[in-house]
This record gives C-alpha cells, structure tokens and sequence, in this order.
C-alpha cells in the first residue's frame, strides 16, 4: 500500500504527493502501535485470529489492488512492482522459516504471474522471469544458509529484482495490445504477437515476428501450405521418430516357460525408435543393494508429529570441565497413572505452567534405539504404548523421564503421545527460577572462563531478567561463533574455552557454553541430550522423521519457578527455542515479532519511512538540482547545458526529435531573451565561431529551464 | 516549409550597415509590391543572393509578372520579358546575326536574354527547342550563336513562371532545364487584410504606371558585391555533412524518381548561405538548410503537388541534425 500511495504521489503535485505517500505508512504505525498496546505484547490474539486476519487482508489487499490499479499502473507501475517485490523479499527474508519462506515466495511468484493480466508488453514477461528467479534465489539462500547472510543475499535479490525491473522498462517500451503470455506462441506477420496481422504459422524462419520472410506461411494459408510442399508437423514427427505402429496380425501373445526368459541386454532407450520389435520377454526384479538409499533403514527411532522436536534421552547438571555428569538424587517413584482410557498413561506431578498453550500428538516408533527410556518428546501429558496397561511397567528417570522398569525398550514399540507446547509469547510473562535450593548444581558456573562471564554480562545487559534476555543471551551466542559437526576439540581442552577461542564448535560445546552463562546470570540450567528432528527429516510417504545417531543433538535447558524445564538451543541453525510449527502459530508468532520490533524501533522506523518516502517522492527534484548545481559549478558550459536541457525534456516524455534542429527546439521551450541569446550561443558554437560576448546566457538558461518550468511548458502545450 | 523563427542579431556577426541597409530597401521595396507575402519575397532575395534562378508556378493572376517586374527594378538592372509561345524560336530569346548590306557582314543582334533580370513568362507555353535555349544561359551565363560566345551580365537573374492549372498545349519543363533553376516557389492568394490593401491602392491611378511604381534601390554593384558575400558564410563541416546526407536520402527515397544532384546540392548549399545571410549570420545552421528544403527540392526531384511537400518532410525526417561539437 506504501507502493501504491508512492506510485500515484508520483503523478500528482508535489504537496498531494507528499500527504499521500505519507498519511498511509504514518497510519499503519500508529495503528500497529495501537494496536500492540491494547493487546500487550505478552498477550497476542489466537493463532487463528491471526490466520482469519491474515486471510481477509490477504483477499482485501487483492481486490484493493485490482480497484486502485488502473490509476495507479497509469503512473509509474515499475516503481509499483519493484516496491511489491522488494516487500515480498522482506518478509521471505524472516529468519529460520524455511516453510514460511518457501509459502512466501509460491505467493509472490502467483501474484506476480498475474501480472501480465494487467500489465501489458513484454515487459511483464521479464519482471516474471526475474522475480522467479530471484524468488528461487532467496529460497535457496534460506534453505542453505540462514541467519545474517540470508539477509544480505536477500537485501542483493532486492536490488536485483528492482534494477531487472527498471531494465526492463528502460529497455523494453510498453506496446499496445500485446498480450504478454501470447509471446510464447508461435507467430508470424505483424509487429507484435497480439497483431491481427500475426498469422502465427510455421515456416517462417528468422523473421518471424515482422513476418517479412517471403516463405512465411501461416495456418490461414493452410491451402497454400500443401501446395507448397513444405513439411509440416505431421511430417517432422514422421522424420524424428517414425511413422506410427501398425497392428501385425501375424503377432499373438505366447506364453514363455522359465527357462525361455531372458534378461534385456538392449537398453531403454532402443524402444524409443521406430519399427521396434519388442522382444517377449520379463525382466527379473532386482533387490536394491545394501547401502542404497532404497535399503531399509536402521532408524533409532521414528517420530510422526509437528516439527521441529526434541525428544530428550538424557540429561546433565554437572560440569566436570571436559564433561558432564548427572547427581542422582536416589529419587524412584512410579511416575505415572492410568487414565481409564485404554493404556493412556498420564504423568503425575507435571507442572501447569503459565507458558503452555495447546497440544500436540505424537506417534513415535522405535527401532534399535535399546536401552530403557522411553523417547518422548519434552512435556508430556500423557502416552500410550502399545497395550501396556499398567503403571508399574513405567519408572522415573532421575532427571524426570520415563523410563521401563526392569526391561529394555522392545524394538518395534509404538508409543503415542500427547505433548503441551510451550507458547514463545507466554514465556516472557513466566519467571524463570531464580535459586534451585534442591540441587545447588544448576547454578554452578564455576569452570566458565572470565571473559565468557563478562560476555554473558554485556549481552544480557539492557534487558530485566526474564525470558528476553535469555533468549538475548543465547541468540548472541549463536551469531558468536560458527557451527561445525565435524569440528575436534583437544583432547585436554575445555570445550568452553574452545568455543570462545576459535569461535567455531559443535553443538555440544554451544550447549555448554550456553548453560554456563546462563547459570552465571543466575538462571537455573542444565544440558539435554537427545534426538532433534526437523521437517527436513520427514518423510513424504510415511510422514515419518527418522532418527538414528546422525539425530543426536545437545541443548540446554532452563527450569522455569514452577519446576518446567525449556529448552533454549544454543546452537546456529536450530530453532532457538521449540517454536510451534502450525501455519496460525507462525503467523501468531510473526505477529508478535513485528509488533515487538515496531515497539522497540518505531522511531528509527518512523524516521526511515518519511526519509524514504521524501527521497521517492522528490528524488528527480533532487537529481534535477544537483544537476544544475553541478553545471554551474562548472561554469554551464553551453553544450552541456544544452545536453542537461535535452535530457530534461526526453524524462519528461517530450524529447527533442532527432530531425529537429536544435535552436528551433529550444524556441519553442519559451520566450526569454536569455534563451533566445543562449540559442544563437549553442548555433554558434555548434556550426559557427564562438563569440565572447554571448557567453553569459547558459548560467540563465540553466537556472530557468528547470525540470519543473519545461514540465509546466509541456503540460502548457498538450492542454493546448 | 515554415517560415524562421526570428533570431536576434548579436553584436560581431559580420555584416556591414551598407549591406543591411540594402537588403532592406529591396526587402520593402518588394513587400510594398507584393503584399503579405514576405515568406515569398525572402525566398526570392534568397535566391537572387544565390545568384540562383527562380520558377515561379501558379495560377495567373496572382503577382508573379509583378514581382519579377518589382524585382528588377527595384536591383537596377535591366529587365527583359519574354512572352513564351508555341511559335517562339531560340533566336528569339539569345539574339541573332543580321547580315549588314553596308558593312557586307552579319551582325549579332542581342536577343532578350541579355539583361540583368529576365522573366520569362509562362516557360511551359514554348518549345522544348526553345526551353533549351535557356540551358547555356541559366548555366554558365553566357550565350553561343554561330559560334560566338556572348557574355550575359553578372547579375543575370531568370525568372520564369508557369501556369499549373491550364496543361493543353504545353510543353512540360524536362528535368535538366528545371535543374538549372535554383528554387520552385507558389504565391499563393493573399489574405483578406491585404487584398482589402491592394484595393484600396488601385484607386486613384488610372493605369497600373501610374501608381507606386518601384524605384530603382540598389545598385547592381551592390548587388554583385552582396552576392560575393554570400558566397562567403562559413558552412560547417557537420552541416556539410548534413547536407550530403539528406541528398544520398533522396536518392534513395522509393516516391523521388530523380535524386538530388551534386549542381543541385551546392544551389542548396548556396542558398542556405544566403538564407544565413539574410538572418544575419556568417555561417549557416541546419534551420537554413530545412528552410530552404522546400523550395530547392521541389525543383528537382520529379514530385509534383502534395507529395512533394510530403516527401522533402521525410527526406528531413530521415537525417538527425547534427548537435555535437565536431566539426
């Protein structure tokens, strides 16, 4: 809409086009500011208001679009398109939402293949070409990289698409009536394809769209076509792949005994020619080698449910320099009940914490994961596996996970489970457990280097203790260093002090780094170790993520005042924290992640709006200046006067004809004695001697044909 | 063509107060005889400057006997007419020899052809025998009979007119007798304001004599030396180039069936450079060339009526201007 208002300024009077570039983008902020006061940021609207919102503005802004666009695309529409695409790559640009991303993009690129419905010329065609490229580009960049780059990358793909498009219009004039999609059919005869003299036949060599070609048929001369004794396509088909198969009636289908059978020894392709005689024989299925990729495969465990997940199989509250270790606190209860629905189990003593909103189901199967911990994933309601029924075939791991009592988990075991998710937004109004008097451990950051202590400091500064300056603390850490599965750390060396050191680490010693310094800003945290799975993981058919070693993954956890562990990862490329995965969620949290911003830089915002709403709106009035202030910094040199002169009056759509002299194109641009002596200057100088005493005109010349005054005398003579 | 914006005179553009004050007196002189009409006077001091001969083509009645009366007087010269008719002979327009009984030789009796400015009325009526007794003359200024070359004035200035409306018995002008005519120009009928002048001043005298008959204001050294001038003004090298452009346009062009020649490129470069002087110039510019275009193409080019002004517009519309500094 800030486009739209732009565009349209662009035609109209400078005071119109400044109240109506800037009353929209000024309205959505104040609205937006409005709008996150009434709401608190600690309080978003349902993911589905958000979805329902999202829906109508989207239908809204489509329709608004189509109303305003006649008006709008009768200015400047490439200023328009550019603004649109490069708004569409901001939001593509949404950090660690591939999914969100790559929807993104599918809605830029239908939009914009509209486009040609609307637009006109060719010109369209390579706005398309350019933002699917670039559309694809950004996908790409945000599959592979994320984080910083994928906003530089991003930011280039902008320009991109904007200097494609202003090429595009440089280069490429609008014609009309030329439907751009009727460029990809063959044509003939006339200037354009959407020309009635287009004849859109075959034959017609190079020259096809002039239809100059004296051997230019089209399909309208289909008498004149057989007579010719051209081949057509009937004939071309003939040449390249044969005539069609004919029914032999001699052929009858036999059977063959076993031994009859032989393997092909003639490859694929052969049967492609014509006339080929299909010999009858079977081919033997194959068993995919071991190893392929079609081989079974020895998962640990399968998992089927909204990603991403962690399904944590063991934790750790002691740091020991090089490794963690767990302080068993000889707890063992049975920790769960039976429901009185089948086999559901529900787990006693589970917190009620403030931050959950919503469920989320799980299927999980497990493969040769052994052991006896049961894989599930983090807050579990309640679980079912298989048809064991009774609560004593369940213990308490010493960390709060479930394990079997007295068995190792059987191979093939269907476990179904029923997760709470912890809402990102409902954090911020949690407060984290300030001293854990149970196990003094949690708060242990003694074997944290000094300077990672002092880092910790300086990135949480600035924030009240809570949820942001965790994720503050940790979202530093992420960008600190860089991370590297296959990254070795010595074998007598702290991971800590190796992470801080080369600033690159595996996600063991970001999760460890991560756990000290949260400990040293008085945050109860522990390392969790387990399996993560992401939709990459997902298997299309079965819907399936499966896990094996490669899955193992280290995060940390910080135990909330009501006993709730969340996991916060530490590590580059991973969600920060458990983020939900359904469409209205994301939108819910893109939602609160917009209006946070807008709260915390709305000035800057604010700020950047009107100064790049003034540039757009005046930036020829600007160029204009400076062009003229640098001629006559120059001392207005006539020629180039003349030149600045000529280049003012082709932007504005009136440029001097090629035929025209000179001097009687420069009368018509006004009656100054000035210009009339700058004439006979520029005449003499070009096609005679120079003379001294009319050298005073150009500075005249210069100051008074400016872009507006030649505006207003072109506008003069067309109401004229 | 249009005629040119005026441009103002600027101080060191070398042109003597004698000089303009002649221009002007025969540019009044020739204003006050033909009313309204002072795009055709220019084009006509234009082409006398040019030392150039004028074809006069309209319908009867319309000033072109005035004019060229009012023309050759106003220069000093003297004038000559010569009605064409079928019967007319070559000898009747260069002269011929009569044999003297006293002198029991032949002597040459100059014919019409030896006067400063000659009109010769209604060319189309005579022969082509007789048209091309003019060729030498309009040419190279001079006349042969019996082997004899006679030298014409320096100033000799023809004038010729022909009737469009009326073809029956006339003998169309061929081309090589229309390229030796420097420009083709119409008259045209005056507006109403002037008509309603040339009333008011045919009342009073009894005879077309009587009335404000031009006078005789310049001299025809002035003139020789005015033209001398002319043949000065500097021509650019792109200018030049211009010009060559658009004549290899004509050749090309499908609707002209004789292109430009090089004798009528250098009378289109000869009157632009009396154009140029007539503005006040010393050298010439495109305006001059575009301005002229008209009268000089139309000439020569094989084109008759509307097309003609059609195709000198895309003869012009084919070739940029040049506006670069090389020159």
């Amino acid at each position: 809409m800030i486009a739209l208002q732009l565009a349209r300024g662009a035609s109209t009077p400078l005071q119109a086009q400044f109240v109506q570039a800037l009353w929209l983008p000024v309205a959505i902020l104040v609205a937006a500011k409005v709008v996150a006061t009434v709401l608190r940021r600690d309080r978003p609207p349902p993911s589905w208001i958000c979805t329902l919102l999202v829906a109508i503005g989207g239908f809204g802004a489509m329709v608004l679009y189509a109303t305003v666009q006649p008006t709008v695309f009768a200015a400047e529409e490439h200023i328009v398109i550019a603004l649109l695409c490069g708004a569409g790559a901001i939001f593509v640009l949404h950090d660690d939402l591939a999914a969100m991303s790559r929807a993104v993009c599918v809605c830029m690129i239908v939009i914009l293949l509209m486009l040609p419905g609307v637009d006109e010329g060719g010109r369209a065609l390579l706005i398309v070409a350019g933002t699917v490229a670039g559309s694809l580009w950004l996908f790409v960049t945000q599959s592979v990289s994320g984080g910083k780059w994928a906003w530089a990358m991003g930011m280039g793909a902008c320009a991109l698409l904007a200097g494609w498009v202003a090429l595009a219009d440089r280069f490429i004039q609008p014609t009309d009536g030329n439907p751009s999609y009727a460029a990809f059919v063959n044509s003939s005869g006339g200037g354009e394809s959407g020309s009635e003299h287009a004849r859109r036949g075959v034959g017609d060599g190079p020259d096809e769209l002039s239809g100059n070609a004296p051997d230019s048929l089209g399909f309208d001369d289909s008498d004149t076509f057989s007579e010719s004794g051209k081949d057509g396509l009937y004939d071309l088909w003939i040449e390249s792949y044969g005539a069609p198969a004919t029914p032999d009636q001699s052929q009858k289908m036999i059977g063959l005994k076993p031994q009859d059978v032989k393997i092909a020894e003639a490859s694929v392709r052969e049967n492609l020619k014509s006339g080929r005689k299909f010999d009858l024989h079977r081919q033997l299925p194959k068993r995919p080698p071991s190893g392929s990729p079609d081989s079974p495969a020895a998962a640990a465990v399968w998992v089927k449910g909204p990603m991403p997940v962690y399904v944590p199989l063991a934790v750790f509250d002691r740091f020991e320099g090089a490794s963690w270790s767990a302080v068993d606190d000889g707890a063992r209860v049975t920790p769960v009940r039976q429901t009185g629905e089948g086999s559901w189990m529900e787990i006693l003593l589970r917190p009620l914490s403030p931050a959950f909103e919503g469920y989320a189901a799980y299927q999980l199967r497990v493969g040769t994961m052994g052991g006896d911990v049961l894989p599930l994933p983090m807050h579990v309601d309640r679980f079912r596996m298989g048809r064991v029924n009774r609560p004593q075939f369940f213990d308490s791991a010493r960390w709060g996970g479930i394990r079997l009592a007295r068995r190792t988990l059987p191979p093939g075991a269907t476990l179904d489970v029923v997760c709470k998710h912890v809402d990102p937004a409902r954090l911020a109004a949690v407060e984290p457990a300030r001293v854990s008097h149970s196990n003094p451990t949690l708060l242990d950051d003694t074997l944290l280097p000094d300077d990672g202590r002092s880092m910790a400091r300086q990135w949480g500064a600035g924030r009240e203790r809570g949820w942001l300056q965790i994720e503050q603390v940790i979202g530093q850490l992420r960008s600190f260093a860089v991370y590297d599965r296959a990254h070795r750390v010595p074998s007598d060396a702290d991971p800590v002090r190796d992470l801080l050191d080369v600033r690159r680490g595996t996600d063991y010693q970001f999760a460890t780094a991560g756990v000290l310094m949260l400990r040293s800003l008085g945050y109860p945290a522990r390392l969790a170790s387990g399996l993560f799975a992401e939709e990459s993981h997902v298997d299309e058919r079965s819907g399936f993520a499966s896990l094996d070693a490669s899955h193992t993954h280290f995060w940390p956890e910080v135990r909330l005042a009501d006993g709730t562990w969340i996991a916060v990862d530490a590590t580059p490329g991973y969600p920060l924290i458990n983020i939900p995965t359904s469409l209205g969620e994301k939108i819910a949290g893109l939602w609160r992640e917009s209006v946070s911003f807008v709260g915390s830089h709305h000035l800057v915002l604010i700020v950047s709006l009107v100064l790049v709403s003034v540039l757009t709106v005046a930036r020829r009035w600007i160029v204009d200046r400076t062009v003229t202030f640098w001629c006559l910094w120059r001392g207005c040199p006539p020629l180039a006067v003349l030149k600045v002169i000529e280049t003012r009056c082709r932007l504005l759509g009136q440029p001097r004809q090629a035929h025209s002299p000179v001097g009687r194109w420069l009368a018509t641009l006004g009656h100054d004695p000035a210009l009339a002596a700058f004439i006979v200057q520029v005449n003499t100088i070009l096609y005679g001697a120079p003379h001294p005493s009319v050298e005073a005109s150009a500075r005249e010349v210069m100051q008074g044909l400016t872009r507006d005054a030649l505006r207003k005398t072109h506008r003069g003579d067309q109401h004229e | 063509m249009s005629s040119l914006s005026v441009i103002p005179a600027v101080a060191g553009c070398h042109r003597s107060q004698d000089h303009h004050l002649a221009l002007e007196r025969i540019r009044r002189s020739l204003n006050e005889t033909l009313r309204g009409k002072s795009t055709v006077v220019e084009s006509v001091l234009a082409c006398l400057l040019a030392r150039g001969h004028l074809l006069i083509e309209d319908l009867p009645g319309l000033g072109k006997t005035t004019l060229a009366k009012a023309l050759a007087t106003s220069v000093g010269g003297r004038f000559n007419r010569v009605q064409c008719t079928p019967d007319l002979l070559p000898g009747d327009v260069t002269g011929f020899g009569v044999f003297n009984q006293k002198t029991r030789e032949f002597e040459f009796m100059p014919g019409p052809v030896f006067a400063d400015v000659l009109l010769v009325d209604e060319i189309n009526r005579t022969s082509p025998r007789t048209q091309s007794a003019l060729l030498e003359a309009m040419a190279e200024q001079q006349v042969t009979v019996d082997n004899v070359q006679h030298r014409l004035s320096d100033t000799f200035f023809v004038i010729a007119t022909q009737n469009p409306a009326d073809h029956h018995g006339t003998y169309p002008l061929p081309e090589a007798q229309l390229d030796r005519f420097a420009m083709k120009l119409r008259i045209g009928y005056p507006q109403r304001e002037h008509e309603m002048e040339i009333l008011e001043a045919a009342i009073g005298p009894c005879c077309p004599n009587d009335s404000q008959a031009p006078e005789q204001v310049v001299l025809p050294t002035e003139l020789h030396h005015l033209q001398q001038h002319v043949a000065g003004v500097a021509v650019s090298k792109s200018v030049r180039e211009y010009l060559v452009d658009l004549a290899r346009i004509t050749r090309s062009h499908q609707s002209v069936t004789l292109g430009l020649s090089p004798r009528g490129l250098l009378t289109w470069q000869r009157v632009a450079q009396a154009r140029a002087f007539l503005h006040d110039r010393t050298f010439v510019i495109p305006d001059d060339i575009q301005d002229v275009a008209g009268p000089v193409l139309e000439v020569r080019l094989g084109v008759r009526g509307e097309s003609a002004s059609r195709v000198v517009e895309e003869v012009l519309a084919a070739v940029p201007v040049p506006a670069g500094v090389e020159r």
